[in-house]
C-alpha cells in the first residue's frame, strides 16, 4: 500500500501524527480532569481561585500546542493521490464485510431458534441448552486464535500448521499436509478469508522471506484444488462457532493426503484429462473428479427433507417451473433464495451452497447469494 | 522436480529406431501433449586408475559422470551401487585434474537426445539412445511434477504411461522400492538412466541384428 500511495505520503510523519493525536487526547482529558477536581485546598479563597485558573490555563495552552503540532504534521503527511481511490475503496469493503459478518451472525442465531424439526421434544431440549448469544466473533483476542489453531494442529498427526502474523493482526497459516501439499490460509480473526494450495516442493516464500500469499501454483492439479478449497471455505459457514468451521475445513483438507493414491470412487480410474480426482465431497470426503461432483449432489438431493406442509403456501408462485422464470442471474438467485431459506430451516445449512452450486457452479455467485440472503433478513 | 520413471521402449517389429520414435511422438500428439523443446542426457564412464588399486586388491570401480539438460547447472557422479554426488558443472574440470585416480574409458560416452512433451502436469521425454554415431535404442521418461513421493503416485503415472505406450509399459523402477516415503530427487532419475544405459551397453555386446 505504501508503494501505491507513495506520491505524497510521508510514513514518518504518519507515525509522528499518530503520537501527536495521542498527546492531544491526553491533554484534553487533563483539562477535564482539572475541571472535575475543582479547586485545591489553599489558605485563602483568592489563592485557591488563582491556582485553579493558572492550572486550567496551563492545560488549555498544552491543548493548543498539541493541536498546532498535529496540524503541522498533517500538512506534512500529504494526501494520497486520487488516481488510486484504492484506500477509500478498501475501507468501504472492510466496513461492508464486517457489517455482513455481523448480520450473518444475527441471522443464523435467529434461524437456529426457528427449528422446524417435526418432533417437538428435541426443540424443547435444545431451547434449554441453547448457548447464550456470543459476543461478536469478529474481534477476538489473538491469543484465542492461537489456542484454537494449536489445538487443531495437535488433532491430526500428518498435518502441521504454522501460524504467523506478518501483516498486522490477521493470522496466516501455512498448513503442510504430509508430503503432498502446502496450503496458505489467510484469516480474519477466526474466519478463513482465502486459501492457496501449492505443491510440497514449491516455494511458498517470496524473495525477502515473507509468506507469498498471491502467486498461484505452477501445477494444474493444485490450481484445481485451490478452487475446491475456496468452495469449501464458502461451504463451511457457522457465524456463531467459527472454531468449528476451522476444524471442519481442516478435516476436509486432510482428506487430500491421498490425492495421488486414491482413484475415483465411481470409475476406479486415476486420471481424467490428466488430473487425479480432485473433488472431495463435503460430507463423505469421497474422491471424485470435478466433472462428477454433480452426481454427489444428486444423491444428496435424494435424501433431502422437504419443508413442512404449513409453510408451502408461502413459497413464491411459479417456483415449480422455476426454470422458465430464470431471467437474469439476480432474479434466479432471488427465486432460489426462498427454498434455500426453508432448507436452511431444517438444519442443513450446506444446502445453500449446494443449491447455488447446482445452478451456478463455483465461487463468483456465492458472495452474491449470501448477500441477497442477508438482505432477506434485514 | 517430480517423480520420474525412465524406461526403454523396444523397437517395433520391422521398423527402425527413427520410425518407432516417430510413432511414439505421434501417439503423444494425438493424446494432446504439447512439444516443448528438446532434452539431452549423457553419460561418460571412468574407472579407477590401476595405480590406486595395488595394495588393497580391490576390483576397479566404475564411475559414471552424467549431465541432464533438465538441470543445466548440475553434474552427477555415480557409482554402480553406491552413492550419487550432485555437483555443479565445474566437476568436469575437476575430473581432468583427477586424471591420476580416474581414467576415462575409451569410447564409452553414451547419450540420449529427443523432444520434450508437456501434458497437463506430466512431462514426457522420448529420446534416441546413441553411442558414437549409431542409434542403440529408445528411452522414454515420464515425470509427474506435483508429487514428490514415488509410492504415492506410481499408479497414476502407470495409468498415464499406459495411455500412450500401450503394452510396452514398464514395471515399477527399482529405485521406487528402495525409498518408500522419501522425497524423490533428481539423483534417482540419474540412477534410472544409468541402469538404462548399462543395459543398452550390455545389449550391444550381444547380437546386433535386432537393432537397426
Amino acid at each position: 500500500m505504501a508503494d501505491v500511495l507513495s506520491v505524497g505520503v510521508n510514513l514518518e510523519a504518519f507515525a509522528q501524527a499518530i503520537s501527536a493525536i495521542q498527546a492531544l487526547r491526553s491533554s484534553v482529558s487533563r483539562v477535564f480532569d482539572c475541571l472535575k477536581d475543582g479547586m485545591r485546598n489553599k489558605e485563602t479563597l483568592e489563592g485557591r481561585e488563582k491556582a485553579f485558573i493558572a492550572h486550567f490555563q496551563d492545560n488549555l495552552h498544552s491543548v493548543n500546542r498539541d493541536l498546532n503540532e498535529l496540524e503541522r504534521l498533517s500538512n506534512l503527511v500529504g494526501k494520497p493521490s486520487e488516481n488510486h481511490p484504492l484506500y477509500s475503496q478498501l475501507l468501504q469493503a472492510y466496513k461492508w464485510s464486517n457489517k455482513l459478518q455481523y448480520h450473518a451472525g444475527l441471522a443464523s442465531g435467529l434461524l437456529n431458534q426457528q427449528s422446524l424439526k417435526r418432533s417437538a421434544n428435541q426443540m424443547g431440549v435444545s431451547a434449554k441448552r441453547r448457548p447464550k448469544a456470543q459476543p461478536t466473533t469478529l474481534v477476538l483476542p489473538p491469543q484465542y486464535v492461537d489456542d484454537v489453531i494449536s489445538r487443531i494442529d495437535r488433532m491430526f498427526p500428518e498435518m502441521t500448521i504454522h501460524l504467523s502474523r506478518p501483516n498486522g493482526t490477521s493470522a496466516m497459516l501455512l498448513v503442510t499436509l504430509g508430503k503432498v501439499l502446502k496450503v496458505i490460509v489467510v484469516m480474519r480473526s477466526l474466519f478463513i478469508d482465502r486459501t492457496i494450495v501449492k505443491g510440497y516442493n514449491e516455494n511458498v516464500y517470496t524473495e525477502d522471506g515473507k509468506l507469498d500469499i498471491w502467486s498461484k501454483s505452477n501445477y494444474q492439479v493444485f490450481q484445481k484444488v485451490t478452487d475446491h478449497a475456496t468452495t469449501a471455505l464458502l461451504h463451511y459457514q457457522l457465524p456463531q462457532m467459527p472454531d468449528v468451521v476451522v476444524r471442519s475445513f481442516m478435516t476436509w483438507l486432510r482428506s487430500y493426503i491421498k490425492l495421488f493414491q486414491a482413484p475415483c470412487q465411481r470409475c476406479g480410474k486415476f486420471l481424467q484429462d490428466g488430473l487425479p480426482p480432485t473433488w472431495r465431497d463435503f460430507r463423505t470426503l469421497e474422491a471424485s473428479p470435478q466433472s462428477q461432483r454433480w452426481l454427489s449432489y444428486v444423491f444428496m438431493a435424494g435424501r433431502a427433507v422437504p419443508p413442512p406442509a404449513r409453510f408451502r403456501p408461502a413459497l413464491r408462485p411459479g417456483l415449480v417451473n422455476s426454470r422458465e422464470h430464470l431471467g437474469t442471474q439476480d432474479e434466479a438467485v432471488r427465486q432460489l433464495a426462498f427454498p434455500c431459506v426453508f432448507t436452511m430451516l431444517v438444519h442443513q445449512p450446506s444446502w445453500i451452497c449446494v443449491l447455488s452450486h447446482f445452478t451456478f457452479g463455483v465461487s463468483p455467485c456465492h458472495a452474491k447469494c449470501f448477500v441477497l440472503f442477508c438482505n432477506l433478513f434485514l | 522436480m517430480g517423480v520420474t520413471c525412465v524406461s526403454q521402449m523396444p523397437v517395433a517389429e520391422g521398423k527402425s529406431v527413427q520410425q518407432t520414435v516417430e510413432l511414439l511422438t505421434r501417439e503423444l500428439e494425438m493424446l494432446g501433449a504439447e512439444k516443448q523443446g528438446t532434452f539431452c542426457v549423457d553419460d561418460e564412464t571412468y574407472h579407477t586408475a590401476a595405480s590406486t588399486l595395488g595394495s588393497q586388491g580391490q576390483a576397479g570401480k566404475l564411475m559414471y559422470v552424467m549431465h541432464n539438460s533438465e538441470y543445466p547447472l548440475s553434474c552427477f557422479a555415480l557409482f554402480e551401487n553406491g552413492p550419487c554426488l550432485v555437483a555443479d558443472t565445474n566437476f568436469d574440470v575437476l575430473m581432468v585434474k583427477l586424471k591420476g585416480f580416474f581414467q576415462s574409458a575409451k569410447a564409452s560416452k553414451i547419450e540420449t537426445r529427443g523432444t520434450r512433451y508437456q501434458y497437463y502436469d506430466f512431462l514426457v521425454k522420448v529420446g534416441t539412445v546413441t553411442m558414437g554415431p549409431s542409434a542403440r535404442g529408445i528411452s522414454v521418461e515420464g515425470e509427474y511434477g506435483p508429487s514428490v513421493v514415488a509410492s504415492d503416485c506410481w499408479s497414476l503415472l502407470l495409468e498415464f504411461l499406459q495411455s500412450f505406450l500401450g503394452s510396452n509399459t514398464p514395471g515399477a523402477p527399482t529405485v521406487f522400492g528402495n525409498r518408500h516415503d522419501a522425497v524423490y530427487s533428481p539423483a534417482d532419475t540419474m540412477l534410472q538412466y544409468m541402469g538404462l544405459f548399462n543395459k543398452i551397453r550390455r545389449q550391444q555386446q550381444g547380437p546386433v541384428a535386432g537393432i537397426r
